[in-house]
């Protein structure tokens, strides 16, 4: 004898399975964000690594150090008269600090081994570009034939490389290579290198 | 009444009372089960689609020229068993109450198996970033189709149309003769003598069948076709699916384009892709996970949503899974979804919980109803003078090495001279194969690869795997000279020029080196050829000879890691270093790569001058000009050979200074870090002290190597606890475990336990037959040697129990996860299980013949784990589809203990059988339905039962959420459900009374096989999506285990069924 109850139970449940797939379907799950994956690893909100107040000496004699150029943002440019894309890049560096005047300092140390060497190069210059060079007020030049700021105080050996640091004196970003000179990427750059504030 | 009724109702009871009878299930499902082991096997040649059309889909199954019910019928008549049996024959009483339940899950499920059969739908939606699609696709439907100036104005279905059909339509001035259409076609060179008459493309490439894939996306179809007007052909050409350029024409000032679409299936709403990430693990080029972000866009409404593995998306009766992705020829990115329409989706999760509350329903009423009582949980009294004092012994040696337990601000002096491992060294973390890990870990893995040891003899001196990398980073020289390479193969000795020694199975790299340049061109055919074609795999001696250069290029790969940091050799004079390098440099006393570095442009210009004047002759050159130019060889064979090095991952990088695509690596090697400009003045002071290490370490300066180990440490400990968040003190524990669960090798350690306790065992059970046979553990049976040997037996397995939880402990903490996600891990916890079950078993029950056998089964696995985790990182990160905690601690862990419960099952039955043979006239009195062993077989089957059917359930749930399917019939599915249906299958032959209790007892014991061969065998067949784990001593492990088990268990067999028949007889 077929068993009433049961059939009551295999029809309910079947029923109740097939509404729970037509319930579930229009069930709309909350967002999840993807940074809870496991194991993935989000740089952490930390501070940045402060750059080294060296004392350097430009090529008019005087000493200067970092922290003089503070509350502004220090792009320092590691380059030599033989490397050709620092040749390549440098009056464009040049046209940067003018641009930025206000709010840049730019520094430029090279590893020639000799003065005559940089001047060679400078003179080839545009008239522009040799005048800002000489009377622009935020550009300092600085000759490192040591390489010791270069490779023991900043690590650089590949050349040309560019280290920003920020208003605070803290290293912000380091471009190996020529730089991209485009609005776009120097926009990027100028407001990354604001001071970082604290979560 | 009429006379006709009572007969109706007698035939209509019959019929019922068949159908729903146990019997009906007992004999449907060994064919099932046959259906299942023969289309799972004929996948490797088949492939999975034509097997699911043959054998699992199929109504008739054909066995040549004899036909057989297929898959379909017999599921159908397994279905309507449960049905009646459910309807008519199952009251709702005490005893009854867990199968009734069970039965109507396996109702719901294989009633959700029916309406998915009739309502799914599944297509695909392939979206390029930052483009919106409305539409998806399906897996293996084509239309054909002909559009003018972009207009489509004609479109076949590949299903209607075929070879030798002329397609013709009034809105077209020409017509197109089908030459050929393929559903999975793929793309070959036409030949030569075959290009007459096609034009573009199609006069180089020709279309061919092939068998279909078993990823449906990857399927291409295609036509080959030509156009005629007039009645006249006039050119052949072919068209397929995504094919950049389709053929186009012009005609009557209209462009006329031929091509080949998936049928689209519009969806009611629109999805945009605004970005896709495929997050490969650090420093690995395997996926972590993939996710799209998208919005989806449904008239005036908007919102975005995330889809990614194992989170798919739901919505308006759509289920969207993240099933891949790549990047098209664009250099776009491309994200691909399932689209899934299936109103029988919840099923399988109803049933899930129906058979699971059944189950374990069904269980516990049995175990209240056993009125079994077996001696009481009483820990013999040797047991436990050995438990303390094995216990206090090993507090007093410590299970992990001292060193490991020293805090970071507290350096314990190295215990003998020069004591690498010991140091800070062995702690230093690396970035390797997606983690982060030990050096102590890298060693280890690197070592083993190579030799098969984790220690290595060298000048009567053991060394330890750091040790031993020590040496080949710091001082490659003299570790060259290391026998570290295993070479046992006598035909790759010969290749190499190596004569064969006796005893002598390891070389070192200045042994090989020769032969390794005599063979390298052999090793270049072999490698053109595997490109060339996957399947030439080469034979055995061309295999190991590949895998001896793989290892000896990682081998100097290591070997150059620290060549930028390296002292050269100098043998320059002052006054001409004076010239190029500065007085800070000088006062060290060498020149690293890094100092040449800076020089060398001027260096390169002196030599170029010195090569001018003097012609390019060397023999001209003074002492100077040579010291110059062997400099600059010198540094151009740096760059050139030790560059490209990426292998020993330990520098702290800034983040600042990082590309974006690396910025979520937290180490990098040396000469990574140089080459990429990722030095700083952060890490300038990391890398001079490297540079000191590599001097202390070679001057064996104890102090300042151990000195600068703690420091280099300290620094990159903060360095990575920064960078990713965790706490500085967390990360230094979870080194330190690592360190010291390296070097406690607690499985090992099990494993020599378990074995010593199955010997105990044996010998226990052995003294225990002489004295007869008592179906009830008789009182006092045991001498004052025996309760102490039983003691020590369990003391063994306890302390191997400890070992083993603080080593799967260790493991999951280690990882973050549950300890089952590879092959390794899973037969490491069915050990634990399994011996976990049975000593609990044996302390209830007294039966040592059974714990024997268990324990043989448990040392065989964890010796297999040994095998397994040979020559590979213990702790291998995850596949994207694996990375689930959820899943992991559910699905995997169910089957894992079903499994270990299953082999506990098994080992029982063994012996029972044994015995039976043993005791010759008590052998009806074990093997009867009703006696204590069965029933101990049976309760513990059930618990089987219930593990391994939930957990594969779950494995179906976890497979829809993935991939959007509940059952695909892969191979490792098809082994879970063949646990699940061998068991069910003995416990309704037993209920059914169509198995004699022998057979029921052998088919239990064989039960081992079933698992094993569901377990690792599918392995073998390296098809479907659970391939994983395969190894080729696994396939010898396996067989052997088979075979043996196969001539155990049939002649047990045999032997009572032959002294049955004879007593019979008699």
């Amino acid at each position: 004898m077929i068993r009433k109850t049961n059939i009551i139970i295999l029809i309910i449940v079947l029923g109740a399975s097939f509404i729970l797939t037509l319930w579930s379907d229009n069930l709309r799950l909350p967002v999840w964000m993807p940074s809870w994956v496991p194991g993935q690893t989000e740089p952490a909100v930390a501070g940045r690594t402060a750059a080294p107040d060296v004392k350097m000496v430009d090529m008019n004699g005087e000493t200067i150090e970092l922290s003089d150029y503070r509350g502004k943002v220090i792009a320092i440019n590691f380059w030599a008269s033989w490397c050709a894309p620092c040749v390549v890049e440098f009056p464009d560096l040049i046209d940067l600090a003018e641009d930025k005047q206000d709010m840049l300092q730019m520094i430029f140390v090279s590893n020639d081994f000799k003065l005559e060497n940089i001047d060679r190069f400078v003179s080839r210059l545009s008239d522009e570009h040799q005048d800002y060079l000489k009377n622009g007020a935020n550009i300092d030049m600085i000759l490192d034939k040591d390489m010791y700021i270069t490779s023991k105080v900043f690590g650089t050996f590949n050349l040309p490389e560019t280290y920003f640091i920020d208003t605070s004196g803290h290293t912000c970003k380091k471009i190996v290579g020529v730089l991209d000179f485009s609005a776009e990427n120097i926009a990027d750059i100028m407001s990354a290198c604001q001071p970082q504030k604290k979560p | 009444m009429d006379s006709a009724q009572p007969k109706t109702r007698n035939i209509g009871n019959q019929w019922i009372n068949w159908m729903s009878s146990p019997k009906l299930v007992f004999w449907a499902l060994p064919y099932l089960m046959f259906i299942l082991v023969i289309g799972t096997l004929a996948q490797k040649w088949i492939g999975l689609h034509a097997a699911l059309d043959i054998y699992f889909y199929s109504w008739v199954l054909w066995i040549g020229v004899v036909p057989l019910p297929g898959g379909l019928p017999v599921m159908a008549v397994i279905f309507i068993n449960m049905c009646a049996k459910f309807l008519w024959f199952s009251p709702w009483t005490k005893t009854k109450i867990g199968s009734n339940i069970v039965h109507l899950g396996v109702i719901i499920l294989i009633a959700g198996g029916i309406v998915s059969a009739l309502t799914r739908s599944d297509t695909v939606m392939v979206v390029p970033e930052g483009a919106s699609v409305s539409h998806s696709q399906s897996y293996d439907m084509a239309d054909f189709v002909i559009a003018r100036d972009d207009d489509v104005i004609a479109r076949y279905p590949y299903e209607i149309i075929n070879e030798g059909d002329l397609l013709q339509n009034v809105d077209l001035p020409f017509a197109v003769r089908v030459l050929q259409t393929c559903l999975h076609c793929d793309i070959i060179l036409r030949p030569e003598a075959e290009q007459e008459g096609w034009i573009g493309p199609s006069a180089s490439m020709k279309l061919i069948d092939k068998a279909p894939s078993a990823k449906p996306e990857e399927n291409l179809q295609g036509i080959s076709f030509a156009i005629e007007m007039d009645g006249k052909r006039q050119a052949k050409n072919l068209t397929f699916e995504s094919f950049p350029k389709p053929p186009q024409f012009k005609l009557q000032d209209s462009t006329y384009t031929l091509y080949v679409l998936r049928r689209p299936h519009d969806l009611p709403f629109t999805l945009t892709l605004s970005d896709f990430r495929k997050i490969d693990y650090p420093g690995l080029r395997k996926a972590q996970a993939y996710e799209s972000d998208i919005v989806i866009t449904h008239g005036e409404r908007s919102f975005p949503e995330s889809i990614y593995m194992n989170n798919p998306l739901r919505y308006e009766g759509y289920t969207l899974y993240q099933s891949s992705f790549f990047t098209d020829h664009n250099g776009t990115e491309n994200s691909v979804f399932t689209v899934v329409e299936n109103k029988g989706r919840m099923f399988p999760y109803v049933s899930c919980v129906i058979i699971f509350i059944g189950l374990l329903l069904h269980v516990f009423i049995r175990i209240g109803r056993s009125g079994e009582r077996y001696a009481q949980k009483k820990t013999p009294r040797g047991a436990s003078i050995f438990i303390v004092a094995l216990l206090c012994g090993l507090i007093a040696q410590g299970i992990f090495a001292p060193s490991a337990r020293a805090s970071i601000n507290d350096l314990k002096p190295p215990a003998q001279a020069f004591d690498v491992g010991d140091s800070y060294f062995a702690l230093f973390p690396i970035l390797h194969d997606g983690r982060i890990k030990t050096m102590d870990s890298f060693a280890r893995y690197h070592l083993q690869r190579f030799s098969g040891k984790e220690k290595i003899e060298h000048n009567d001196e053991v060394l330890t795997a750091p040790e031993w990398m020590a040496d080949v980073i710091f001082a490659p020289d003299s570790a060259s000279d290391i026998n570290v390479f295993l070479i046992d193969n006598h035909d790759v000795l010969h290749m190499l020029g190596l004569r064969a020694e006796k005893g002598k199975r390891l070389f070192s790299y200045n042994d090989i080196r020769e032969g390794l340049l005599k063979t390298a061109p052999r090793v270049d055919t072999l490698l053109k050829s595997l490109r060339a074609d996957s399947a030439n795999k080469p034979q055995e001696d061309g295999e190991l000879l590949l895998a001896l250069h793989e290892h000896a290029l990682i081998y100097l790969q290591l070997t150059q890691s620290l060549s930028a940091l390296t002292p050269l050799n100098n043998t320059i004079s002052t006054e001409t270093l004076q010239l190029y390098f500065s007085d800070e440099t000088l006062k060290r006393g060498f020149i690293t790569y890094m100092d040449l570095k800076s020089a060398i442009s001027r260096i390169e210009k002196d030599v170029q001058s010195i090569m001018r004047e003097h012609g390019g002759d060397l023999k001209l050159f003074s002492a100077r000009e040579a010291e110059l130019y062997a400099l600059s060889m010198r540094f151009a064979s740096l760059n050139d050979v030790a560059a490209p090095n990426n292998i020993l991952r330990v520098f702290p990088v800034s983040a600042e200074i990082l590309d974006e695509s690396v910025r979520l690596e937290l180490l990098f090697a040396p000469w990574a870090t140089i080459r990429n400009g990722y030095i700083d003045s952060s890490n300038m002071k990391f890398l001079d002290k490297w540079i000191s290490l590599n001097i202390a370490y070679n001057l064996e300066l104890q102090n300042t190597f151990s000195r600068l180990s703690y420091t280099l440490y300290e620094h990159s400990i903060e360095h990575i606890a920064e960078r990713s968040g965790m706490e500085t003190s967390a990360l230094h524990n979870k080194l330190r475990f690592e360190n010291a669960y390296n070097k406690a090798a607690p499985f090992y350690k099990a494993l020599y336990l378990v074995i010593i306790a199955a010997i105990i065992f044996i010998v226990i059970t052995i003294a225990d037959s002489t004295k007869g046979y008592s179906a009830q553990p008789r009182k006092n049976r045991h001498n004052l040697v025996q309760k102490v040997l039983l003691g020590a037996g369990f003391s063994a397995v306890i302390i191997a129990i400890v070992l083993m939880l603080a080593g799967t402990g260790v493991r999951v903490w280690i990882m973050d996860r549950p300890p089952v996600g590879t092959l390794y891990e899973s037969v490491l916890f069915v050990a634990l299980v399994l011996l976990g079950c049975l000593t609990v078993l044996t302390i209830r029950t007294k039966q040592y013949g059974v714990m024997a056998a268990g324990l043989i089964v448990c040392a065989l696995m964890l010796l297999q784990a040994v095998v397994l985790g040979h020559a590979q990182d213990d702790f291998k990160v995850l596949d994207a589809v694996l990375n689930t905690n959820f899943w992991l601690a559910t699905h995997v862990l169910f089957v894992t203990i079903g499994y270990g419960w299953c082999f506990l099952t098994a080992a029982a039955a063994h012996w029972f059988l044994l015995q039976a043979c043993l005791f010759r006239d008590k052998s009806a009195t074990i093997l009867r339905y009703g006696s204590p062993e069965i029933r101990l077989i049976t309760m513990n089957a059930l618990i089987a039962f219930f593990f391994v059917t939930v957990g594969t359930i779950l494995g179906g749930i976890w497979a829809d959420q993935s991939w959007g399917r509940f059952w695909g019939w892969d191979p490792k599915e098809n082994g879970a459900l063949l646990i699940v249906l061998w068991i069910a299958w003995l416990l309704h032959g037993k209920i059914s009374r169509d198995i004699k209790p022998l057979f029921y007892v052998a088919f239990m014991a064989f039960l081992s096989v079933i698992v094993a061969v569901a377990w690792f065998g599918v392995n073998l067949l390296s098809i479907g999506l659970h391939s994983y784990g395969f190894t080729s001593e696994t396939a010898i492990s396996l067989g052997s285990f088979a075979a043996a088990e196969i001539i155990i268990i049939g002649a047990m067999a045999i032997y009572l069924q032959y002294r049955d028949r004879k007593a019979a007889s008699l």
